[in-house]
């Protein structure tokens, strides 16, 4: 009878102190989303939309070869969560499995310095290292190993790759830390036990067990690398164009539907990906308690 | 058993430290083929150091290990030949019974189809057939526990090592565990060694116990040696219930040993070799003293005060003080006519001397 009474009170209380959050969630996620979608097909004037649908802002997307800044982008951010989930897993491996537990709140306090920083200031930093007159460049000067300074390392390709990976690196390794946690010793000793040398284990009972960490920290880096600018703008140089940048020129141009369409474009992107996740890596198990 | 074929494992004077902590001190044992071993001891003792040290998981100190006469020192838990069930029984959560149990036979090179034949095998050694598609996280506690029996049996190791294997289950599981895996072994004819903190668990199920106290070896021996005759007072107070009173040798004038404690006189067994003068300490257990009518014909026995009475069902725990405030424990089967009566008053207890163990005083 109690628990009764409790319970018919509780769902209609909990549905009232619900509302707030739920508004907000709606009001300020879901609904601009929404919108941006929708404005993607309407047509622009001359300093705003009026809502007659097209796909013109798609076409142009295409033919005026916006698609290609789009590709790359897409191919440097898939590259640079190629090349953090490589360097990424060893080093969660390592802080999670290897070290004690003592040194290893200090690795994972490492980790998250930089983010105290102006990620401008951050990011700045790195032409400091590979500039011409850089860390690198002066190292290898003193070494005797060149007697010119190596143009090569910063303002291309290259420079954004590494500014990326930098910058995101603690994206790939702290769910990742989080997903070995979760795998236990005594399972790890169970294979070994049974046979099986460390790379067999790696590959048939760490790696499968981690899967959720991994999928987390590849969205997050992947989504990370698409959604930024600054890593374009101070160590890309002038050559070097992103989806982001392109997408604030076309705002300042007041080119909404355009602006809009890629935008839709990356929203789809990303959705897709985290289906994924959740369907094929089992990524809500990271948000699970422990046994 | 054999004592004169090669022992399985021998450990010699093994010793582990975790920094400045002596987990293993000095450890010498054998293990004989086809044994079921026992490491006994409270939490903490050492014993599950020491046989994560057999399965490779920890490096002694100092202090060597071999295995079927092969120093193994710097093996790797993969190259060795021992098998592990371990406490957590550690199951591949994201493969399904038949993969978990056919993945040590992955390392032994066998095809697909041995793998599966061989593993369906072992399901029906731990009695559980049918469940080969089914995924480990859907079993039962029992269940899971044969799997893991399964997965560490099917690449017929010579040795099987045991961490705690029952700890999990619940009382009546695991009494019928404990009936299975002795069953098991007794088909296998290979060599089990078990850790536990259960004593009953260990004086079932083992050829022999050996018991270990703050990382030494206190005594090696059968289950009934290890009750019967226990040879330190540690092994003598961890096992089962005791009565232990510190005392003194003395003669009486017809040349029968007895010992004084406390002002009161024990008879005690000849057999056991002390001096006169000799501080002891003697054991007897609560169930081995008798009350009342029974006690006639024990040399020892003695008027004393029942202080409280324990009703167990089977058994009644009497808590009695002697003339001289000794207090003892007595464990006699119920009878259902009791009263509490007895509490209070006066009753007569005594034991057969060849009840009793004594031993030197540690201290000396």
């Amino acid at each position: 009878m109690k628990t009764k009474i409790g319970k018919s009170k509780g769902s209609s209380l909990s549905f009232l102190t619900l509302l707030p959050p739920v508004l907000f969630v709606i009001i300020l996620g879901v609904l601009p989303l929404i919108l941006i979608i929708i404005w993607s097909f309407f047509e622009p004037t001359e300093y705003w939309i009026k809502p007659h649908l097209t796909i013109a802002a798609y076409l142009k997307f295409i033919t005026l070869g916006r698609y290609i800044t789009f590709v790359k982008t897409l191919r440097v951010s898939i590259t640079v969560t190629f090349l953090a989930l490589i360097i990424g897993y060893p080093i969660a491996y390592f802080i999670r499995k290897v070290v004690r537990e003592k040194f290893r709140n200090i690795l994972l306090f490492i980790f998250i310095i930089p983010f105290f920083l102006s990620y401008i200031v951050r990011v700045f930093s790195l032409r400091l290292i590979l500039g011409r007159y850089g860390v690198i460049n002066n190292v290898l000067i003193w070494m005797g190993l060149i007697s010119v300074p190596i143009e090569g390392l910063l303002f291309n390709e290259f420079a954004v790759h590494i500014g990326l990976l930098s910058s995101y690196l603690p994206f790939m390794i702290f769910p990742i830390v989080l997903s070995i946690e979760r795998v236990g010793d005594s399972t790890i000793e169970a294979s070994q036990d049974l046979g099986a040398p460390f790379f067999q284990t790696l590959i048939r009972v760490i790696i499968p067990l981690t899967k959720p960490g991994i999928f987390a920290g590849c969205i997050f880096v992947f989504v990370s690398s698409l959604g930024t600018t600054v890593e374009w703008d101070l160590l890309g140089g002038v050559s070097e164009f992103s989806t982001q940048q392109m997408l604030e020129s076309l705002m300042m141009a007041l080119k909404f539907p355009s602006a809009f369409a890629i935008s839709t474009l990356i929203l789809a992107i990303t959705i897709c990906a985290l289906l994924l996740g959740f369907k094929y890596a089992k990524m809500g198990k990271l948000f699970e308690t422990l046994e | 058993m054999q004592n004169n074929t090669q022992p399985d494992i021998y450990l010699r004077n093994l010793c582990k430290r975790f920094g400045d902590i002596i987990a293993v001190q000095n450890l010498t044992l054998e293990v004989h083929k086809g044994e079921f071993l026992t490491l006994l001891g409270p939490s903490g003792s050492g014993k599950t150091t020491t046989l994560r040290m057999i399965g490779g998981f920890e490096k002694p100190t100092e202090g060597e290990i071999y295995i079927q006469g092969e120093l193994v020192n710097d093996k790797p838990p993969n190259k060795r030949s021992t098998r592990t069930v371990f406490q957590d029984l550690s199951l591949f959560p994201h493969m399904t019974v038949g993969e978990n149990i056919g993945y040590g036979l992955l390392f032994q090179g066998l095809n697909k189809n041995d793998r599966k034949n061989k593993a369906l095998k072992a399901l029906e050694l731990v009695g559980l057939e049918g469940l080969y598609k089914r995924k480990v996280t859907t079993l039962s506690g029992g269940q899971k526990q044969r799997v893991a029996l399964a997965r560490a049996l099917v690449t017929q190791p010579p040795i099987l090592l045991l961490d705690e294997p029952l700890g999990a289950l619940d009382e009546k599981l695991r009494e019928r565990m404990q009936a299975e895996l002795k069953n098991l072994h007794q088909m296998l004819g290979i060599s089990f060694i078990a850790v536990t903190h259960n004593q009953e668990e260990a004086l079932t199920m083992s050829d022999r116990i050996a018991i270990i106290n703050k990382g030494r070896l206190e005594q090696v021996a059968t289950p009934r040696e290890i009750y019967e005759n226990p040879k330190t007072e540690f092994v003598a107070d961890f096992i089962g219930l005791a009565n232990i009173l510190e005392g003194e040798i003395i003669e009486d004038n017809t040349g029968v040993e007895k010992l004084l404690s406390n002002g009161l006189e024990y008879f005690i067994p000849t057999k056991d070799k002390f001096n006169k003068g000799d501080n002891v300490i003697l054991m007897v257990r609560p169930e081995r003293i008798a009350i009342g009518d029974k006690v006639k014909g024990y040399k020892n026995s003695f008027s004393v005060t029942v202080r409280n009475i324990l009703y167990k069902g089977v058994c009644s725990e009497f808590y009695i003080s002697f003339d001289n405030d000794q207090e003892m424990r007595i464990r006699v089967e119920s009878k259902s006519f009791w009263q509490d009566r007895f509490t209070g008053g006066k009753i007569t207890i005594g034991w057969d001397e060849r009840d009793t163990v004594v031993l030197k005083r540690e201290s000396k």
